[in-house]
């Protein structure tokens, strides 16, 4: 009876003290790598392009996909609209630092076309990374563009 | 020997019970402030209006961790109409009601290095967001004061 009674206490204690490191984990959150990164997702990015001296504010999508390699690179490509002007093509790439918490940086350099042609270039973009790497939205940091997206990968649903 | 083997497995299952999965609904699609729990990716979009003036392109993404009980925090990184600003989010606290929608309130803080034009005082100021929760683990949507609005999801699957 004494040898039960002490089984008993020693399994409850060994779950409160899984119940606890599991609490803890939670807290913590996963922990993300560029490795986090792998496959094709697909992108929607909406916001504005915008000329802060006069106010003036135009409204910009993108619809992509991009393809990462798991080693912080990525490639991708799709559709730009701006109206009035027509859909047109529009091609991404670069790399992505990823810190464990799941935030990070990338840098991703666009070829854009229609009446956004003259501003192709470089911009720097925060991310955070979600259900453990099949998803991640991110916010523009350049300026010009006020821009912010989510991507889902082609194989998580 | 079996009350102590009955009472034994009561404890397992309650213990299983509570440290169960992120964003849990109770039965019968009961929530409470255990329906958070856990970290979130999260990004927003939309108009900043500061008194009267004009709304601002704003987009943003950062990272919510809730802890079951009433508490949360994180971080954001964002773009007000090109002045880019990373703020932590302290001293937060959150309500759920039985349907699912709920509120948090906390303290955002700029980063030292941001610009001073990132916050109206140094120390912080306070800040509010409202959402409504889907199914357990789903995203939630949120809106701040101004006509900012957004998802998050769970960083873990």
């Amino acid at each position: 009876m004494r040898g039960q009674r002490l089984m008993a206490g020693v399994a409850g204690a060994l779950f409160l003290i899984s119940a606890a490191m599991t609490g803890n984990a939670k807290a913590d959150g996963p922990h993300f790598s560029k490795a986090s990164l792998k496959g094709d997702y697909m992108c929607n990015m909406t916001g504005s392009a915008d000329d802060f001296n006069t106010g003036s504010f135009t409204d910009l999508s993108f619809a992509t996909v991009e393809s990462y390699d798991g080693h912080g690179n990525f490639l991708g490509h799709g559709w730009q609209v701006a109206p009035p002007y027509p859909i047109c093509t529009v091609v991404v790439g670069g790399a992505v630092q990823v810190n464990s918490d799941g935030t990070g940086l990338r840098s991703a350099g666009y070829g854009l076309c229609g009446a956004n042609v003259g501003d192709s270039g470089t911009y720097p973009q925060a991310i955070v990374i979600e259900r453990n790497g099949a998803r991640y939205d991110l916010v523009g940091l350049g300026s010009g563009f006020v821009l912010s997206a989510y991507c889902i990968r082609r194989d998580s649903h | 020997m079996k009350r102590t083997i009955v009472f034994s497995m009561a404890m397992v299952a309650m213990l299983a019970l509570t440290s169960a999965g992120p964003a849990n609904a109770d039965s019968g699609n009961h929530f409470s402030n255990r329906s958070l729990n856990g970290s979130f990716g999260c990004r927003n979009l939309g108009l900043l209006f500061v008194g009267t003036e004009p709304g601002l392109p704003t987009a943003s993404v950062g990272r919510q961790v809730f802890d079951g009980r009433g508490h949360m925090g994180g971080s954001a990184v964002g773009q007000i109409a090109g002045l880019v600003c990373h703020w932590s989010l302290t001293n937060g606290s959150y309500q759920i009601d039985p349907s699912g929608v709920g509120s948090a309130a906390f303290v955002l803080v700029p980063a030292a290095t941001d610009d001073p034009s990132c916050e109206s005082t140094p120390s912080g100021s306070p800040d509010s967001e409202y959402f409504v929760i889907g199914q357990e683990g789903e995203p939630f949507l949120f809106f701040d004061a101004s006509s900012l609005s957004g998802n998050c999801s769970p960083q873990d699957d």
